[in-house]
């Protein structure tokens, strides 16, 4: 009974936790609307004396008392001059952040898991100088800085990104004590930051997969660099790799030897080909095979449900097919 | 100056119809010691240009055409294996001129590519850990094709940017169209292309360069500029400090061509397209490359004074 | 990922708590600074194996930062803690409580916390108790050099606050110190505000004070060399300031103690017959007893700020007619405070030096006023007796005793020899040499052993007048005792038998007299009062006692009734709610003036006078309907505008012309340009 009273309380407490947490989030969007950059100013920070703060003004009602009990003079001084001070600290840690610019820059691409890197970028204007800000996304660790003597600050937060698809970060909350620790100072902004994040790349077995859904049944191409194919003279700018010294050293001349590696093959990525498994974990697997060919240096050509990217490789293409693996069946 | 400037232009303009601004703005481009990027549709007479520019200037130079197949050693030069000696010499390749004419730069792999980067940014090349320096002044005019175009190996950002200038040629001017198609072969002329400049001229323009004034008020709005692209929602990019560092150099170059010791801000507006255009990207446009003159609305949206 | 992150999760904290704290080396060096600079100023009062274990904790806590030690275990620290729990109950005993033995747990708290940081919220901690014991010390000391070194603690102290919120990469100790002085500076005003105008409350409980040991002062009772004792301190009593003129030097008996008890050795207090009279300016009731008194004469008032003297008497001059209502005299002229004197204590008294007193035979018990034990000197008995013989008159007996002193071989001196049983025997046949206490009792003996009622009375006498702002300053080495007899019709007459034997020591003060005395002063090694042989020492000495009287008087003093007197001289009536609206207010200013300065953007820089003269060009062109766009430069415009409106063309040119000089070819501005360009644009603003 008595458990059942406290889990309902807590549940109760919970809700009215996530309600007041829901409400107070839609209130920050409008009151701090998304933006590629903000100055922060009275419109966007928020500022209260923290927990230490609270302490500092028990710590001088003690001292007063104490004041007060031994009538000395000084004593009174020293707890108004404390009290000043406090009063003072607030609007010094709000201009810990005030009047400082904030904008964030894209990072590259990241792979689901792995954490994005977000860069923040602080500026300021004139001669004040800021220290101590704290800079963090939900689930990021904090990051603190200085604007002492630089004049722009960047900072990279790595936030991870769970999923697939655009990632935004979710707010950024800048966040300052400075200078007596006695209160806070912090903005929550959306900075309209969005990264690529590709599918999580999960390891498959290409040589399987390329054979038995192959039309022209080449096999082995994929280690194709490794394997010695012949020899043919060499010509001006050939790798000195790949020059055939043993054959040189016989006195028949310069020869590169060639490897199997041929050129003209093409796979086929096809989403078909993993048939028992999800769409999450299809991706995934069709990620780690597009790195592979990739880096084996061989066309690839990618056919989704509704897609097909024709065979061809470099950079463009690779990001091209990562790309639609990342986007796939999410709304634009 | 701005006399010799004049008969250069007239010179090129004989080759290349209606396009005065263009040449004159590669001619910055070269005054101010800087590569230059040709971009445009095949067949709009990039080449022709840099072959006329390469004439005027009375360089040594040599044109390579970069293709798909184009190795490293190719335009650097091969450490070919002597019999005779036992030992390996150092054939210098066509990169050793004081002006590189290079060809559909996006044509060739990222290997090659960043080969002829490297050389353009430190003046030197290395080849098997020997450093071999490159000949003073040295100039790379590359063109290229739009990214658009398939079977292409986009520069990267960070190659780009060292490019001082990017120029596109347009489509000429109907009057110039007739007169091209009046002659039956333009690129003929080239023969007739006379000096008009030397090297040494360049070097003397080089050192004048640091000498044209840029007032408080100028570069206020040099740094407006500036700032505006690294804050404004449109870009995703904002110019670098070396971008701004090349806009200053070319609009004082750029007086310089005119006969001034000081920047005016029309000088700041009139090479700004060429410097920026390249190394800004817009928010919208993730591939880095669009038509879009980017830099115009800049120069429209941040107040001169 | 639910929500935003308004209030700090759980999982994040510890997420950076997870490891021990570490502190930052600047933050560290701070912290032992602000420990140190606050422990510093008790050591002197401290018992010495305190300063000990205040010592062993900061060493101990260097050699954790240095990584030469770990943080003591569970152990370790019990030990640590019992161990000074052991030797506090030691030391103090049943004083466990008092002041001394809190400091003390204060301090060596503060110390074995520092053995105990793991948090940040450790190291604040510590520096709150830092702010804590500041407060301790104003128990003690109030002066100068104190206040003055306390704001120096409070500076290193809130350096240390800021230097913990400092990130380790960019600190400098300048920097640091600058911020902390400059908030301190601006926090000033509102200190000011409020010690001048927030109520004061009387103390909420009783506090124990600090043992009385240490106190040099008048004790209850008065024996032989007592009080030539406290001759060797040059301690403050008490200063004086007097509202108008200032009594002859001979008349300044500051009166202490009666005492009217006498054992054959020591005097002591007698017992109370009738209830003590307040004097406050609106008595409401008189004593029988007090009404008797008649005032004659000139009237004096004045300002005596007693130092502690943890006991409940004060000093006055005889008679006081006025004193506020914090004190009363009791029936033997004694005036007293209800609470003990253990702070600083100010008073306002005025007196009368003529007076009559218990003149009518009735008011006093002649016996226990002439009471002697009957074996306790018979010599002197005796010889009083036989004196008083050839004299019929108290007054005549009195100057007989009187003309005995002076015409014997009677000596005044610090160090007299020791007496035994019969002290007054002794000093009156054998040593002769003695300090005003043997005079006082001896004399006061002799008129008892001649049944004339009498007492001895304890006080002060004299003074050092300081020229800079005449104020008196009454030392413990102006310590003295004299004796008071009845006078049938004259009642309590005051007679100093020191005045017979050193006159100087009575119209010139006590130094004048013992300047050669070796015992003179000899408390006061160091002490500036030894300089005043040197005259511009002594000058300077007397103008830091000036500045420390005003001190004294102004700020330590200040309390709910000068307080009181300083609103209603500002604001008139003093009301709660006036005082609050001016707190209120005063506050909101200093706020209202920091959120100027705080909020201020940072300024973007101006433009320069010759665009700021252009762009009122430009905008008269706009109101005209022609605005320049934005991104056209001045030239553009020019152009445009002359295709469009021709007749403008010239003017425009020059105008356009002079700014393009001045804004883009000429490096330094050209002042005479400036207004060539102010005049042109004024002109075309109005022929067009």
């Amino acid at each position: 009974m008595g458990i059942d009273a406290g889990s309902g309380y807590r549940v109760w407490y919970q809700n009215l936790l996530d309600a007041w947490q829901q409400r107070f989030s839609g209130w920050v969007l409008r009151k701090i609307p998304p933006a590629r950059n903000i100055v922060l100013g009275h419109e966007n920070i928020f500022i209260i004396p923290n927990r230490q703060g609270v302490g500092f003004v028990f710590l001088l009602v003690l001292m007063f008392i104490g004041a007060v009990n031994y009538e000395a003079s000084l004593g009174f001084a020293l707890v108004f001059l404390l009290l000043g001070m406090f009063v003072l600290s607030i609007f010094y840690t709000y201009r810990n952040l005030s009047g400082l610019h904030v904008t964030a820059t894209p990072g590259s691409s990241v792979f689901a898991g792995e954490k994005a890197e977000v860069t923040v970028i602080l500026n300021r204007h004139g001669k004040r100088i800021y220290e101590n800000i704290r800079v963090s996304f939900p689930g990021s660790r904090e990051v603190a800085t200085d604007l002492v003597t630089e004049k722009e600050q960047r900072i990279s937060v790595f936030v991870p990104a769970k999923k697939r698809g655009y990632f935004s970060p979710g707010r950024l909350r800048i966040e300052t004590t400075f200078p007596f620790g006695l209160s806070q100072a912090w903005s929550l902004m959306d900075l309209k930051f969005r990264c690529l994040v590709y599918p999580q790349p999960v390891e498959c077995d290409l040589d399987w997969l390329l054979n038995s859904h192959q039309q022209s049944g080449n096999t082995n191409i994929v280690r194709g660099n490794d394997d010695f194919y012949g020899l043919r003279s060499y010509v001006a700018g050939d790798s000195l790799k790949h020059v055939a010294w043993k054959v040189l050293a016989r006195g028949q001349g310069m020869y590169t030897k060639e490897y199997s590696s041929n050129r003209d093959d093409k796979a086929w990525l096809r989403w078909d080909m993993f048939p028992d498994l999800d769409t999450e974990q299809r991706l995934s697997r069709l990620c780690w095979c597009v790195l592979q060919l990739d880096a084996a240096g061989i066309d690839y050509g990618l056919e989704l449900p509704g897609i097909v990217l024709q065979p061809s490789r470099g950079p463009v293409h690779y990001d091209k097919a990562l790309r639609e693996l990342a986007l796939f069946g999410l709304p634009a | 100056m701005q006399s010799k400037v004049d008969e250069t232009v007239a010179e090129i303009g004989k080759v290349v119809l209606g396009k005065d601004k263009q040449i004159r703005l590669a001619l910055c481009c070269l005054f101010a010691g800087g590569h230059l990027l040709m971009e445009d549709k095949p067949g709009m007479g990039k080449t022709t240009l840099s072959q006329a520019l390469a004439r005027t200037f009375g360089l040594q130079y040599s044109r390579i055409q970069f293709t798909s197949d184009l190795l490293p050693a190719d335009i650097i030069g091969v450490s070919i294996y002597d019999q005779s000696t036992s030992s390996f010499t150092f054939h210098k390749g066509p990169l050793f001129k004081n002006l590189i004419l290079a060809d559909e730069i996006n044509r060739t792999t990222p290997k090659t590519q960043s080969a002829l980067l490297e050389a353009m940014e430190e003046g030197r090349v290395s080849v098997d850990g020997t450093t071999y320096a490159l000949p003073h002044p040295f100039f790379v005019i590359a063109t290229q094709n739009p990214v658009s175009f398939s079977g292409t190996y986009p520069l990267p950002e960070s190659q780009l940017d060292r490019f001082l200038m990017r120029l596109t040629i347009g489509y000429p001017h109907p009057q110039a169209e007739r007169e091209l198609l009046i002659n039956t072969d333009q690129r003929a002329n080239l023969e007739f292309i006379n000096q008009c400049l030397s090297g040494e001229d360049v070097i003397e323009v080089q050192k004048k360069i640091a000498k044209v004034k840029a007032t408080d008020t100028l570069l206020d709005y040099v740094q407006r500029l500036v700032a505006y692209t690294r804050q404004d929602d449109k870009f995703s990019f904002g110019l670098s400090p070396r971008g701004a560092q090349a806009l200053m150099r070319s609009a004082r170059t750029w007086a310089l061509m005119h006969d001034r010791q000081h920047v005016l801000p029309e000088d700041v507006k009139t090479v700004l397209p060429a410097v920026a255009d390249h190394r800004l990207r817009s928010v919208s446009d993730t591939s880095g490359r669009s038509g879009e003159s980017w830099s115009q609305r800049l120069l429209n949206e941040v107040d001169v004074v | 990922m639910r929500g935003f992150h308004f209030f700090r999760k759980k999982s994040d904290a510890r997420l950076r708590n997870q490891d021990y704290y570490r502190i930052p080396r600047f933050a560290f060096v701070w912290l032992l600074a602000s420990v140190v600079s606050v422990i510093l100023p008790h050591v002197a009062r401290l018992p010495l194996w305190l300063t000990g274990m205040c010592a062993l904790c900061i060493t101990g806590r260097i050699l954790v930062y240095q990584g030469r030690m770990s943080y003591p275990g569970k152990q370790i620290k019990a030990i640590l803690v019992l161990t000074m729990a052991a030797l506090m109950v030691l030391q103090f005993g049943r004083d466990v409580f008092s002041t001394d033995s809190m400091v003390g747990v204060l301090l060596v708290g503060i110390t074995l916390k520092l053995l105990e940081m793991h948090r940040k919220r450790d190291v604040l901690m510590v520096l709150y108790l830092c702010y804590f014991t500041i407060i301790a010390e104003f128990i003690y000391s109030q002066s100068i050099p104190i206040a003055i070194y306390m704001t120096i603690s409070i500076l290193v102290i809130s350096s240390a606050m800021i230097s913990l919120n400092q990130t380790p990469e960019h600190q400098s100790v300048r920097r640091t110190l600058r911020l902390a002085g400059l908030i301190l500076l601006q926090s000033a005003p509102l200190m000011m505000a409020f010690f001048l105008l927030f109520p004061r409350i009387s103390p909420l409980w009783s506090v124990p004070v600090q043992s009385n040991s240490s106190v040099t002062g008048l004790s209850e009772t008065m024996s032989p060399g007592d009080i030539g004792d406290l001759a060797r301190s040059g301690e403050v009593a008490f200063r004086v300031q007097f509202n108008g003129e200032m009594p002859p030097f001979n008349e300044l008996y500051w009166r202490g103690l009666t005492l009217d008890n006498f054992n054959g050795r020591e005097w002591r207090r007698g017992i109370d017959r009738d209830r003590p009279q307040r004097l406050s300016a609106d008595r409401q009731e008189e004593m029988g007893w007090f009404r008797e008194i008649e005032y004659t004469g000139r009237r004096y008032a004045y300002n005596i700020i007693l130092e502690p003297t943890f006991q409940n008497w004060i000093f006055t001059l005889q008679m006081p007619s006025i004193l506020d209502e914090r004190m009363r005299m009791r029936r033997d002229f004694q005036v007293e405070t209800f609470r003990r004197v253990t702070q600083r204590f100010s008073y306002d008294a005025t007196s009368y030096l003529e007076f009559a007193a218990d003149t009518d035979q009735r008011a006093i018990p002649r016996r226990s006023f002439s009471f002697i034990p009957g074996d306790s000197n018979p010599r002197a008995l005796e010889f009083a007796q036989e004196l008083r013989a050839q004299h019929d008159s108290t007054e005549s007996f009195a100057n007989a005793v009187l003309e005995h002193f002076r015409e014997e071989e009677f000596f005044y001196t610090l160090s007299p020899p020791l007496l035994g049983d019969a002290p007054v025997d002794e000093f009156l046949f054998e040593t002769r040499e003695g300090f005003c206490e043997h005079f006082a009792s001896s004399f006061t003996y002799l008129m008892r052993a001649a049944g004339i009622p009498s007492r001895v009375v304890t006080g002060y006498q004299g003074g050092e007048v300081n020229p800079y702002d005449g104020t008196l300053t009454v030392r413990q080495y102006d310590a003295h005792a004299w004796s008071e007899i009845w006078i049938q019709d004259r009642g309590w007459v005051r007679v100093d038998p020191t005045a017979a034997v050193a006159p100087d020591r009575i119209n010139r003060g006590t130094d004048s007299v013992l300047q050669e005395d070796n015992n003179f002063l000899s408390d006061e090694v160091f002490s500036l009062i030894r300089l005043r042989n040197s005259l511009f020492l002594n000058d300077l000495r007397l103008r830091l006692e000036m500045i420390d009287y005003a001190w004294n008087r102004f700020v330590l003093n200040y309390d709910q009734e000068s307080q009181f007197r300083f609103f209603s001289n500002l604001f008139g009536e003093v009301t709660r709610t006036k005082i609050i609206m001016v707190l209120l207010g005063f506050l909101a200013l200093v706020v209202a003036f920091v959120a100027f300065t705080v909020f201020r953007q940072p300024a973007y820089s101006k433009a320069p006078p010759a665009t700021r003269l252009y762009r009122k060009f430009c905008a008269y062109m706009a109101s005209q309907g022609f605005p320049r766009n934005i991104g056209e430069t001045p030239m553009d415009y020019l152009q445009r505008m002359s295709e469009v409106n021709p007749q403008w063309t010239a003017p425009m040119k020059e105008i356009t012309q002079i700014y393009n000089e001045l804004a883009f070819v000429n490096t330094e501005a050209d002042p005479e340009q400036i207004r060539y360009l102010e005049h042109k644009v004024r002109k075309f603003r109005l022929l067009n």
